[in-house]
């Protein structure tokens, strides 16, 4: 095989791996569990937004893990971040995919490099990122077309 | 090495060595740094030219600021860590002139300077007591 196809046969047994690390109840329960809770915390679409893109202009997943520390640390009155302890489990829930899953999918596949294996950790962060966000759209958009047959009725 | 696998090497390092590092940084002796001393120290760094411009600013800043000379101090031990950091991952080599290897050190030890605050100033905005 020439290294290019090698390259790619390596990059879609990556984004398999990925995907099947998605699918698993635990991912999917806790980005839904911290979707929901998003949805309970902030009114602004904003701040869900900016997350959604700091992880996926991310060069590394620290600079997620930083994006989140600030945002927390910026809450002094715990009206968001703080609140129900958002910030620090979503930092948690993303620590503990690079300590388990990432390592299950760079052993799965071989992946030896401290480049590659940054690369899957990002990976993962952002696949959480953005099921954390679709839940996120998914409970908000409920509670406004409740209001609004709410005030329908009245 | 070429500049594209340099940032590479920047990256892996500020991720698998400075980042821990930031995190297990603080203790009661250092303390937390407020939100307007944390900008001050983050601006400097951002920008700092170099290496030693960035040594000279720790330096005042621990004779002036007595309530985190610690947390100076400690900087200060961890920024020289990084020179042989430095050398130990190959960005500055053994085998160059002593003129030479203190200019590379004080280019790309900015760099990783950088890198570190930027975790350490995070983890203290995170855990700074509210």
């Amino acid at each position: 095989m020439s290294n290019m196809e090698n390259s790619k046969s390596n990059k879609l047994k990556l984004v398999r791996e990925i995907s099947i690390k998605a699918d698993s109840p635990k991912f999917r329960e806790n980005s839904k569990m911290l979707g929901e809770k998003a949805s309970k915390i902030f009114s602004e679409k904003a701040q869900i937004k900016k997350l959604e893109n700091t992880a996926n202009f991310a060069l590394k997943v620290t600079d997620i893990y930083n994006y989140i520390k600030r945002q927390t640390g910026k809450d002094t009155k715990g009206k968001n971040w703080r609140s129900q302890e958002f910030g620090s489990g979503l930092l948690e829930s993303l620590e503990e995919l690079e300590n388990n899953d990432g390592k299950d999918i760079c052993k799965n596949i071989d992946i030896s490099s401290q480049a590659e294996k940054m690369q899957v950790n990002l990976l993962l962060a952002r696949e959480f990122i953005r099921q954390l966000v679709v839940h996120y759209e998914y409970e908000t958009r409920g509670k406004n077309n409740e209001q609004r047959s709410d005030r329908g009725k009245t | 090495m070429n500049k594209d696998q340099i940032e590479e090497k920047l990256r892996v390092i500020s991720e698998e060595k400075l980042y821990p590092k930031a995190k297990n940084f603080f203790s009661d002796e250092t303390g937390y740094l407020s939100n307007s001393q944390s900008s001050g120290l983050e601006n400097m760094a951002r920008n700092a030219g170099k290496l030693s411009d960035l040594e000279s600013f720790l330096k005042k800043q621990q004779d002036k600021d007595s309530k985190h000379r610690n947390f100076y101090f400690q900087l200060t031990s961890e920024v020289n860590d990084f020179k042989t950091m430095l050398k130990e991952e190959g960005l500055v080599s053994e085998e160059l002139s002593k003129n030479k290897k203190r200019e590379m050190v004080d280019e790309y030890g900015i760099l990783l300077v950088r890198e570190f605050l930027f975790h350490l100033l995070s983890q203290n905005s995170y855990k700074m007591p509210k």
